[in-house]
């Protein structure tokens, strides 16, 4: 057990260090690929209460230093999308010499809070809408983020109170305080049938990170949190017929309290968010979880994804991704694994593919190609294709690993790129070997 | 008297005694010269201090600039008898530190510098009109030249870009049991967006002719 323990840790050391080490190398090949210039000043204008420094946290670069044109425009795009300001204006002029460039930022500072509308899709909660949030971001000029939003969807109603202080006594580290309290429904397959169990969760949660040097890569959070599992559950689309638990679920139901200390790292280098052609996303994290106030023991949970994105020819991009989860037998059911889905493994319905229990032990893995159908605007073009292959299999019992119970699916998709929303994403997946066709319908790529 | 009034006075003041002190732009057509060139009507001009002001902090800014150049050649009761018309773009990439000059045939399609730039448009030279078989001896011609920049807003240019073609995309931050993808909107700014009005485009324009001419008249290069 202390044997298996120890190498699984030196192997995660090492994928630590080489998935840092390689994005690290990727970001310094990528700036000695493009054309940089040396930026002679930065003029920011229109900041009656804002501090400079707070429009300078969000650029990665200083005066004096040489930078590209993806360099900029990311920076850029995070100065706007912080909304901290109601309008940004980015410019350059060439500097005195060649070679050299003025940066120019003028804003226009916002006096009251505003209101965003959101929405999205989780394999967890389905569809869901933030169809009004509060946000109070910069709004006395201290460059802090505040705001509450309120949730509902297919099945989650939730509150989110959240503010974060970024430069931190001036660290460069980021502080991060959220407050929420979520209902969900969890979904249950027994002999086919499809139920749900409600399952209440709130907490606080505390994050640590930063913009700048090693620390970017990293996150640290501390999560106090209470979990309420329902003791009975009911048919989907009847709600007032509640039957018993399976036994394997009766153990959570009650409430319990854990407190959490995550920890992940997390390198994107990615080219575009929009149609990635080239670069990786990767993302490492571990979770330990004390359980004074539950029913269950103290356990671990470890994530591991990875997402791979080449060019092959003429905009057409090979995409690949590999999935490993891994949970301690004491992790909760809501606190598993689970398969199947628009996001996991397409041609099968969300989670039908783990066991009651849901999985303490998880592998997948996707291939997509990718190819513009419309060549207008590239990368942001309307509409992209895709052909896909998913397989992975979840278990909980490590006796019940079975490498010929792999589960996959192919198929082909298409990518509408709609203003405002961003990617609508329609999969036609063909399990394997039923070939029974199943459309799922999600916001972004699959990944 | 207010200060209010007395500074508006001497605004007025100023208005009238420096009157360029308003104005953006002070780009002209000069030099219009027609002659007789390979058996054709050809015309040399030049569009002064163009490159200068807004329109040149506007272009070094990365923001294109559309052109329009006609070219016109009027009979005595200014009738169109033919029109050469040139619509492109001049573009400055800032990285590669070069200006590009789209569809404006009669120019290089690029160049390295302002200077070069300026250097071009203050030498405008041998731009084709008509064959001169064309042209009725004894009749009294003239060239126009309408010369017009069109300044895309900067906030048209770069808002409405940024809302259309890319969406505010939420992804999850790190590897987690669920993977969620969303968008998120300020409604505010798109309110904003939506309800400011259309704020149209700068254009800045200039005309010249030049003197009447007839056949027998022009000089032949």
């Amino acid at each position: 057990m202390l044997k298996t323990s120890l190498s699984l840790n030196i192997f995660f050391s090492l994928l630590f260090i080489l998935l840092i080490g390689s994005a690290v190398s990727q970001e310094e090949k990528q700036t000695e690929s493009s054309p940089t210039l040396r930026v002679e000043s930065i003029e920011i204008s229109g900041n009656s209460m804002t501090d400079q420094q707070i429009i300078l946290s969000f650029l990665s670069f200083r005066s004096g230093d040489q930078i590209s044109k993806n360099q900029l425009e990311k920076d850029s795009r995070r100065l706007q999308e912080s909304h901290f300001f109601k309008e940004v204006d980015i410019y350059t002029q060439p500097g005195t010499d060649r070679g050299q460039v003025i940066l120019y930022i003028e804003v226009k500072e916002r006096h009251w809070p505003y209101f965003q509308f959101k929405g999205g899709f989780s394999e967890l909660d389905g569809w869901y809408l933030s169809p009004i949030g509060l946000r109070f971001d910069n709004l006395f000029g201290h460059g802090n983020y505040a705001g509450v939003e309120f949730f509902i969807g297919d099945r989650l109603t939730g509150l989110d109170i959240s503010y974060m202080k970024p430069d931190l006594f001036s660290t460069n580290l980021n502080f991060r305080l959220l407050l929420y309290t979520r209902g969900r429904q969890f979904v249950h397959y027994q002999d086919g049938l499809r139920y749900l169990q409600r399952v209440d969760n709130s907490g606080l949660g505390l994050r640590l990170n930063s913009n700048q040097g090693l620390m970017k890569y990293l996150w640290f959070d501390f999560v106090l949190e209470s979990f309420t599992a329902a003791d009975h559950m009911w048919r989907a689309g009847e709600k007032d017929s509640n039957v018993e638990l399976p036994a394997e679920l009766q153990p959570y139901s009650g409430q319990n309290g854990v407190g959490r200390f995550v920890v992940s790292l997390n390198v994107d280098t990615r080219n575009q968010l929009n149609y990635p052609s080239h670069g990786y996303w990767g993302s490492l994290s571990i979770d330990q979880v004390r359980a004074p106030q539950a029913v269950f023991d103290d356990y671990n949970k470890l994530i591991f994804d990875l997402r791979g994105y080449q060019e092959i020819s003429h905009h057409w991009v090979l995409a690949v991704r590999t999935k490993a989860a891994w949970a301690k037998e004491a992790a909760p059911f809501y606190d598993r694994f689970y398969l199947g889905g628009p996001n996991s493994l397409r041609g099968y319905a969300d989670r039908s593919l783990n066991p009651v229990e849901y999985a303490s032990r998880l592998i997948q893995g996707s291939a997509e190609l990718r190819f513009p159908l419309t060549r207008s605007k590239y990368p942001r073009h309307f509409l992209t294709g895709v052909f896909f292959y998913d397989i992975g299999q979840a278990w909980s019992d490590p006796d019940t690993f079975d490498e010929n119970q792999f589960h996959s699916s192919v198929g082909y998709g298409l990518r509408f790129n709609i203003p405002f929303i961003g990617l609508v994403r329609l999969d036609f997946a063909y399990p394997v070997p039923s070939y029974e066709l199943m459309v799922h319908m999600s916001l972004g790529h699959t990944f | 008297m207010s200060v209010l009034k007395l500074r508006l006075k001497f605004f007025r003041w100023l208005l009238l005694v420096f009157p360029a002190v308003l104005s953006a732009q002070n780009f002209q057509l000069s030099g219009i010269l027609p002659y007789a060139a390979e058996d054709s009507l050809k015309v040399d001009f030049s569009v002064q201090q163009l490159w200068e002001g807004k329109i040149a902090k506007t272009l070094l800014a990365g923001i294109p600039l559309d052109i329009q150049l006609d070219i016109i050649l009027l009979n005595p009761d200014l009738k169109v008898i033919s029109q050469k018309s040139y619509i492109g773009e001049v573009v400055y990439d800032v990285w590669e530190e070069k200006f590009t000059l789209l569809n404006l045939g009669i120019f290089p399609a690029h160049c390295n510098s302002l200077a070069d730039l300026r250097n071009w448009f203050e030498h405008i030279e041998r731009v084709g009109l008509n064959p001169l078989e064309t042209l009725v001896p004894e009749v009294k011609y003239q060239v126009r030249i309408d010369f017009s920049v069109l300044l895309l807003n900067k906030k048209q240019n770069q808002e409405l870009k940024r809302w259309m073609q890319s969406a505010d995309q939420t992804e999850e931050e790190f590897a987690s049991r669920e993977r969620s993808t969303g968008f998120r909107l300020n409604i505010n700014q798109l309110v904003q967006l939506f309800f400011s009005g259309d704020e149209e485009p700068e254009k800045f324009q200039v005309s010249g002719s030049s003197t009447p001419f007839t056949l027998t008249d022009l000089m032949i290069k």
